[in-house]
C-alpha cells in the first residue's frame, strides 16, 4: 500500500473535488437552501473544497444536500466512463481518448462519498427528526455509518476502488449483458 | 434603519450595531465595556439584528423589513444570490471542458462502437449460413478500425468463407492466406486453405500439385473416407493426364477399400462415398478429367441417385 497525502490525491483528481461541491450546491439550489460560501477547489492540506449553507428546514433536505455528491459523482462517473469501456474491454485498445475519459470519470467517481462533516450534519438532523417522531430519519443512521466507514477506509484506497468499480467494472458488466 | 436607546449611556444607536444583555439593549461601545466587566462569557451577549438592514451588503430598507435568508435579513439582490448561488466563470468553464472532453472522446471512440455492432451482426449471419452478409458485416467492422490486425484477419476469414461458398476458390484462397498470415496456429483454417489450394490446382490443370495437396490433406486424418477418395481422385487425374499406371492402381485400390470399409447402416456416408466413387471410376475408365458439374450435365440420370 502506497501512502499518498490526501491533498496530492485531491490535486491529481481535482475534477472529482469540483463535482463533489457541485453536487452539494445542486441540491441546495433544488431544495432552496441559501448558500453562504462555496469553495470548489483550494490548495489546502485539510479541505480541498466546501459548501457553507444556511439552516436546513427538513430532514429530507438535509439528507439530499449531504448525499448529493454521492448521487451526482456516481452518475457522472458512469456516464463519462461508459464510452471508454468498449475500446478497452472488447478490443484491448488503450487509446488516448479512452484513457482521458477514464481519468476524468474515475477521478469524479472516487470523490462520490460525502465527507465526515457531511455525515455529522446529517446525523444531527436525523436525531432532531427522530425526536420529532419522523421515523424515516432512522434510515439515515446506516447511511451515516457507511459514510464514516468509507472515509475510514479511504486510507486503503476505498474511494479509488469505488471509482474503479463504478467507472470500469459496471460498464464492463453492462456491455457483457448486452 | 432602526435604532435603540442605550440602557447605559442613553445614546441613540443603530440597532444593527448594538447588542442585548440581560434583557436590555446597549450601544456598541457600552456593550464592549460590559463584556470586560461582566462575569458571564460571550454567549450572554446577543448581537441585535436590524431587519431593515441587509446583513450581507448593508443595504438600508428604510422602514420596510427585508425577508430572512439563512436566518438573517437579506435584500432582494442578496437573497437572489444566496438562493441561486451562481457558478463562478471558471467553474462554468470547467463544466464546459468536461462536456467537451466527453463529446470529443466519445466521438473518437465511435468507430469502436460501429465495429462492435457489425461484429454482433456478423456472428448470427454466419450461423444462419448467410456467408455474404456475414462477410459484409465483418468487412465493415474491419473498415471501422483499420489499424486492428486481429479484426482484419477475421474479416479476411469471413470473406474467404463467403467466396468459397460462391465457388470463387482463387479469391477465397487469397483471403484465407491473409487470415493465416495473422493467425498461423488456426489448424481448421489451414485445412480450409489447403482444400482451396487443391481446388485451384485442379482448376488450373496442375494435377501434380493437386495430388501433392491431397496427400497433405489426407495426412491430417488418414482414416477419413472422403479425404481418401479425394486423394484417389487426384491419383486418377495423374493416370488420366500422364498415363501413370501406378496412380490408376492406387485410385482403384483406394476406392474399393473405402467402399468396403464404410460402416454398415450409415446410408448418408455410403451415398456420398458412392457418388464420389462413380466419378473417380469415370475418370479412370475414360481418362477424361471433368469437374462435378460437367459430370452431372453428362449423366443427368445419376443426379437423382
Amino acid at each position: 500500500m502506497i501512502p499518498i497525502p490526501g491533498f496530492i490525491i485531491s490535486i491529481l483528481t481535482f475534477p472529482g473535488v469540483i463535482v463533489h461541491e457541485l453536487g452539494h450546491l445542486l441540491f441546495c439550489r433544488l431544495r432552496k437552501v441559501p448558500v453562504l460560501e462555496v469553495k470548489f477547489f483550494q490548495f489546502d492540506m485539510k479541505t480541498a473544497g466546501y459548501v457553507l449553507h444556511g439552516p436546513v428546514d427538513s430532514f429530507g433536505t438535509s439528507f439530499l444536500v449531504s448525499v448529493g455528491p454521492f448521487i451526482v459523482n456516481t452518475l457522472l462517473c458512469l456516464l463519462i466512463c461508459m464510452p471508454a469501456s468498449l475500446p478497452l474491454r472488447y478490443f484491448g485498445d488503450r487509446n488516448l481518448a479512452s484513457m482521458a475519459l477514464l481519468w476524468l470519470g474515475v477521478s469524479i467517481g472516487m470523490h462520490a462519498f460525502p465527507s465526515t462533516q457531511d455525515a455529522a450534519n446529517l446525523m444531527e438532523h436525523a436525531k432532531k427528526a427522530v425526536a420529532a417522531r419522523n421515523f424515516r430519519a432512522y434510515l439515515a443512521y446506516p447511511v451515516v455509518g457507511l459514510i464514516y466507514v468509507a472515509n475510514l477506509l479511504s486510507v486503503v484506497w476505498f474511494d479509488a476502488l469505488y471509482g474503479y468499480f463504478i467507472g470500469i467494472l459496471v460498464p464492463s458488466w453492462v456491455l457483457g449483458a448486452l | 434603519m432602526r435604532s435603540i436607546t442605550c440602557s447605559r449611556c442613553g445614546a441613540v444607536a443603530p440597532r444593527g450595531e448594538s447588542l442585548e444583555y440581560r434583557g436590555s439593549d446597549y450601544c456598541g461601545r457600552c456593550g464592549d465595556d460590559l463584556r470586560g466587566e461582566a462575569d458571564e462569557g460571550p454567549e450572554a451577549f446577543h448581537p441585535l439584528v436590524d431587519p431593515t438592514v441587509c446583513a450581507f451588503c448593508g443595504a438600508d430598507g428604510g422602514d420596510s423589513e427585508h425577508a430572512a435568508a439563512a436566518g438573517l435579513p437579506a435584500c432582494p439582490a442578496c437573497a437572489e444570490r444566496l438562493y441561486r448561488a451562481p457558478l463562478p466563470r471558471w467553474v462554468r468553464g470547467f463544466l464546459a471542458a468536461v462536456a467537451a472532453v466527453l463529446v470529443v472522446c466519445t466521438a473518437l471512440n465511435l468507430p469502436y462502437y460501429r465495429a462492435w455492432l457489425s461484429i454482433r451482426r456478423a456472428g448470427p449471419a454466419l450461423a444462419a449460413g448467410e456467408h455474404e452478409r456475414a462477410a459484409a458485416f465483418m468487412g465493415a467492422a474491419s473498415a471501422a478500425l483499420p489499424d486492428n490486425r486481429e479484426l482484419e484477419g477475421v474479416a479476411a476469414l469471413y470473406a474467404g468463407l463467403s467466396l468459397a461458398a460462391k465457388g470463387e476458390e482463387r479469391e477465397a484462397l487469397a483471403r484465407f492466406r491473409t487470415y493465416l498470415s495473422l493467425n498461423p496456429a488456426d489448424q481448421a483454417a489451414r485445412f480450409q486453405a489447403l482444400s482451396l489450394e487443391s481446388a485451384v490446382a485442379f482448376e488450373d490443370g496442375d494435377y501434380r500439385t493437386f495430388y501433392r495437396l491431397q496427400t497433405e490433406i489426407l495426412a491430417g486424418d488418414p482414416a477419413d473416407p472422403m479425404r481418401r477418395l479425394a486423394k484417389a481422385s487426384a491419383a486418377a487425374c495423374l493416370w488420366a493426364a500422364y498415363g501413370e499406371a501406378e496412380r490408376r492402381a492406387e485410385a482403384e485400390a483406394t476406392v474399393a477399400a473405402v467402399l468396403a470399409g464404410l460402416p454398415a447402416g450409415d446410408r448418408e456416408a455410403a451415398a456420398a462415398a458412392g457418388e464420389y466413387a462413380r466419378r473417380i471410376r469415370f475418370r479412370i475408365d475414360t481418362r477424361e478429367i471433368i469437374d462435378r458439374d460437367e459430370y452431372y450435365r453428362r449423366h443427368p440420370e445419376e443426379a437423382s441417385k
